[in-house]
Order: C-alpha cells, then structure tokens, then sequence
C-alpha cells in the first residue's frame, strides 16, 4: 500500500463550554490523522462532542465555548494559530462544510444563485459570467433538474433534500480538499438519506476530496466511510478501519451501539436493544471511565482510573481496561 | 405576478373601510351632545338660523346622505368653528404640508437611530454600551410626550436658552422633531435588538462563515436584512402617525400642522373638520399598510401576496 498524505491531525484537541454553573467539557483530548481522500466517520449519541470537535476544526465554535487546548494541522498548518484572516481564506475553500438541517442552513432571503455566488467570488479569480457557468455547473453535478432556472429561486421554494444539495453544491464550489459533513442527513427522509450519501459517495470519487462525515447512524457510516471513530463523552472510544469496527470492535460501548441498530431481517418481535442508562452529565465528570456506569463488564478499576486508548492492531485502538484485564488483575 | 390583482383588492377593501369609518363618524359624531355654534355670543334665534343655514336641523340621516354626495364630489364642506368659512380640504392639505415636512425628519430620525441603536445594543449584548441604550430605550417609551416636550423646553429653551420656544424661530424644528421621534427611536431600537438576537443564533449565519464570509457581510448583509422584517411591519402605522403629526408636539411648540386638529375639531363640535381629519387620517393610514405589505413582499421572497 502506498503512502498516503496526511491531510489534517488533530492533536489533543480539548473544548469546552463556559455557562453560569461552570465548564462543561464537550470534547476531552482527542487525536486523530486523516489522508487525503479519505473518509472519516465519526459517530456518537447526542452531546459526545463530535460536532464540536468537528466545528473546532473550522474555528466555528460558538461564543460560549473554547478550545482550550491542541493543535489542527491542516497541510502542516496550525488552524488554532491563524489569524482571522487566513481562517477565511480556509473556510469554503481548502475546507468545507455541511450541516444537519437544510431548513434553515440557506438565508431565506437571498437567491440559491446570491448564495453560490457568494464564496465563488470570495475565493476564486473568475469573472461574473464564469462565475454564473459554474454555479449553473455545480447544481447540475449535484443533481439539480433545470439549473438555470433554479439558481435564480429562493431556499424556500426547495425541499429538504434539495436544499442539502444546494447546500453540498456551495460547499463544493471552490474544490476543497476537506469536507465536513455534520450530520447532513440527520434531518431527512430515508430515502432523500440513501440519494444525498450516494451523491456524497459519487462526488467523492470524482473529486477526490477527504471528507469527516460525523453520524449517530452506523447505517450511515457503513456505507461511506473508510475510518471510523468511535466518540463517547468527549473522548474517543474506539477507533478504526471500517470493517475493525463492525466485526471486531472491542469497546462495550460499540458493541451496544452495533447491538442497538435494528436487523431488517430479524423477527418482528424481537425487542430493541438500547445501552441501558444516559450519557453523563459534562459539566460532573467523575473520574474513571465515562461508560462504566452504563457498562455491562465494569471492573473496580473503570470507577477509578480513566483507560489510555491502547493499540489492538494496525490502525485499530480502543480505550477500556477490559482490554487488559489480565494485566489489570495481576 | 398577481401583485396588480392584489393591490387592486386592496383598494376595494380600503373602500370599504373607508366607508365604515366615515359612517360610524358620523353618526357617532351627531351623538355628542352641543353644536358648533354653541360657544357663539349669539342669540337663541341667531343661533337657530346658523344651524338651518348649514342644514344642521334636518334629520342626521339626511345630513348624512348629503355628506356623502358632497364627499364623491370632492366637497368636503367649510369649516364651521375652527378655520370659520375656509374649505375643509385646503385647511387639510396646508397643515399636513407642515406635519409631513416635521414628521418626515422625525422619521428618518427614528429609523437611522433606532435601528443603529438596535443593532449596537443587540450585538453588544448584555454589555456596557447595551445596558446603556436599555434604560435609554425603556425611559423613551414609558414617557408620555408632554413630559418630553415640556420637559425639552425648559432644559434647552429656558434653562439652557440655546433653542427657540417656538416652532417659526430659525431652530425651532429640533425640539419638535425629537418630541416626535423620541418614542418611535426607542420602540424600534427594542424591535431591532430583540430582532437581531434572534436572528443572530439561525443556522444560516454559521453557513455565511462556513463559507469564508467576513463577519461584516455575515452581520450587515445576512443578519440585518433578516432582522428588519419585523421592522418593517411596524413601519405602516408608524409612518402615518409620525406624518400626521402629534398633537402634544404640536401644542407644545406651537406648530401650525394636522396634530392639532384631531383633537380640537372635536371639542369644537367642527363636524366638518372633525370628518375631513378622520377620513385623512384613516386613508393615509390604509395606504401606508398597503405599502408596506408591498414592501414586505419586496425584502421577504416567502411572503405571497393573496
């Protein structure tokens, strides 16, 4: 296999969120390295900090929070040590990104057309017309019957699952190297879901971008990514190839989440199984490992001491003292 | 676009309450106890004969009837008190003349403050310059306007002597414009704020700096433009009330204007006056929402016009 270019790594990221009661630690020390053209998954439940972290990377964290810790090197380059400017030059060009709801991701205000023009003029050298070609281009490649005419018409007059291509389409405009795709089909039908990730997919291969696709949907994951990162209160878990995670995961909390999603071909009466409890509070973290409480096979030591992500394999690490329970016992 | 068909089903509407309203006046207006000539040194019959000379003894249905014919002519009648003899319609249009030119100013004050204001304070806040502009924003409103006015004359006119009392002195049109302006500033610098803070949270924003935008262009393009529309709705009445001119300024300074006449055509009895300000007043109000119901339709795309 030949060696790939690191394209961006996150190093001991830490976010946090700053409110009356205190610090809440949405993200805790993650580290991670994407190539380029690569597909990253990150998944979790609600409030593991992918998001956050992922918004870290294009410095898009809200007011109340901060990153309180880390480096982002994209190329080399540290994003948590550019100036405002040079932020700029990055968002919507080198890196890109999508988010959960294309209801309300588009200004109602403004024409598909204004919006697209908008980071084309931002970014590139080209003139109004070759600006006006590419727009009509990028909604076509998107999948956008009569682009011409649909340019010219406001987000309101779009459904969901073409504002999200109106959306992709923006996104793409100005051929990134990364896009980052938070949840973009989170908000969606099912089968809108299955046309924007084969789209995604398509679009891909032809451009040859990486992309960090974060999900609560394992479904989702399966089907795109190369990597997957396995995120549980502000930490990765597990980490991994794709097909490491899905046959031979290690950590208690994704073999729950794999355990959780619903065969098509079971029997119909057959239950749901949910991980038992919720996820804790961030603003109380205990010390020891965040899941114990919720885990099946917590030992003394998981209440006590938080487990260090260990390697398993190649590529695959995972975070829990099940792992080196006999060391542990010793 | 259907926007003819809708302006025109609009008009018919404001017809229709145009006529609603000049008939509820009316008769409304004949309840009251007194008559014009009641404060007339006069005699009983001399009295008498003013009152059959403009037909005020026949029936108020038939005077109500001849009004109306007069009116589709284009007659408003003369004044009986107020203006005695002169046309109802030019005693109107002189005095609006002077209330639009005040009001006008006092609006494009309003506007330019009180969304400057309400941006200032709602991107600041909870900060100094937002606690500020609050219980500035909160005292404006809660002030009734002769405390203002009178309140203005005594600081800059009497105490501080660097403005004229009164309205036709070279300077005299600042107090009455602040008068005027003072309580609209203050409501659309709260509109704006509450606005803009909520506006400031959409999704759409983080998608502009996704996209490389300069938080001025996030701010001043995206933000704004959304944050104005609440504005706008506000703007209809506001227009027409500011332009007809408030009473108390107009009291207070001794403006020749409109505002005046709303309140001193009634306690006159001037049926006439009392009916031509009303109809003013009314149509001018109609055609401002219509416009801006239109002006809507231009800023917000979602907004369909049926």
């Amino acid at each position: 296999m030949k060696q790939k270019e690191v394209l961006l790594e996150v190093k001991d990221l830490s976010v946090s969120f700053f409110n009356k009661t205190g610090e809440v630690q949405a993200v805790r020390g993650i580290n991670y390295t994407l190539h380029k053209g690569e597909v990253l998954g990150i998944v979790g439940e609600s409030g593991s900090g992918k998001s956050v972290s992922s918004h870290a990377i294009l410095r898009l964290t809200p007011d109340s929070g901060k990153v309180k810790s880390g480096e982002i090197l994209f190329e080399g380059k540290d994003i948590l040590k550019m100036s405002k400017k040079e932020i700029r030059e990055l968002r919507g060009n080198r890196i890109a990104m999508i988010f959960q709801d294309p209801m309300t991701s588009l200004d109602p205000l403004f024409t598909v057309e204004y919006q697209m023009n908008e980071s084309l003029k931002k970014h590139t050298n080209l003139d109004a017309a070759a600006r006006k070609k590419r727009i009509i281009e990028l909604l076509e490649m998107v999948g956008i019957n009569q682009p011409e005419r649909r340019a010219k018409q406001y987000p309101y007059e779009f459904s969901g699952g073409m504002r999200q291509r109106v959306m992709i389409a923006i996104a793409l405009s100005c051929d990134p190297q990364l896009l980052i795709a938070d949840e973009p089909t989170t908000a969606l039908d099912v089968t809108i879901q299955a046309q924007i990730i084969d789209l995604l997919k398509e679009l891909k291969d032809k451009l040859g971008m990486a992309i960090i696709f974060i999900t609560h949907d394992l479904g989702v994951v399966s089907d795109i990514c190369d990597k997957i990162i396995v995120m549980y209160a502000g930490k990765i878990v597990e980490s991994g190839e794709k097909r490491r995670i899905f046959y031979q995961q290690q950590h208690p909390y994704t073999k729950g989440l794999l355990a959780s999603v619903p065969d098509v071909d079971s029997d119909v009466s057959e239950k749901l199984k949910p991980i038992k409890g919720n996820p804790p509070d961030m603003s109380t973290l205990k010390p020891g490992c965040a899941f114990a409480p919720r885990c099946n096979c917590a030992m003394q030591i998981c209440v006590r001491e938080e487990p260090p992500l260990m390697e398993m394999e190649e590529e695959h690490e995972a975070a829990c003292w099940e792992l080196l329970k006999d060391e542990v016992n010793k | 676009m259907h926007t003819s068909r809708y302006i025109v089903k609009r008009i018919i509407l404001a017809a229709v309450s145009l006529f609603a309203i000049i008939t509820l006046t009316f008769f409304l207006m004949n309840l009251m106890p007194g008559d014009p000539f009641m404060s007339e040194k006069a005699t009983e019959e001399n009295r008498a004969i003013l009152i059959a000379k403009y037909g005020l003894d026949q029936p108020v249905y038939v005077q109500y009837g001849k009004y109306l014919i007069n009116l589709f002519q284009g007659d408003m009648g003369t004044s009986y008190v107020l203006q005695k003899g002169r046309a109802v319609k030019d005693i109107i249009f002189e005095s609006f003349a002077v209330s639009m030119q005040l009001g006008l100013k006092a609006l494009v004050v309003a506007l330019i403050c009180g969304i400057v204001l309400g941006c200032i304070s709602g991107l600041c806040k909870d900060k100094l310059p937002d606690n500020i502009i609050r219980v500035f924003s909160s005292l404006g409103i809660s002030m009734p306007g002769y405390v203002v006015a009178s309140g203005l004359m005594i600081v800059l006119a009497v105490n501080l002597g660097i403005l004229p009392v009164t309205y036709n002195k070279p300077g005299g049109e600042i107090m009455p414009i602040i008068t005027l302006a003072l309580y609209p500033t203050s409501y659309l610098t709260r509109l704006t704020r509450a606005s803009i803070l909520e506006v400031m949270n959409q999704d759409y924003l983080r998608t502009e700096r996704a996209k490389g935008m300069s938080e001025f262009v996030v701010v001043f393009i995206h933000a704004l433009k959304n944050s104005l529309i609440p504005v706008i709705t506000y703007l209809g009445p506001l227009t027409a009330s500011i332009l007809t001119g408030g009473f108390v300024a107009e009291s207070v300074f001794n403006v020749p204007g409109l505002g005046r006449y709303f309140v001193t055509s009634i306690s006159s009895r001037d049926y006439t006056m009392i009916m031509g300000v009303t109809i003013f007043y009314s149509a001018l109000i109609v055609v401002m929402n219509l416009v801006c119901d239109i002006l809507y339709k231009v800023v917000d795309p979602r907004i369909t016009l049926d």
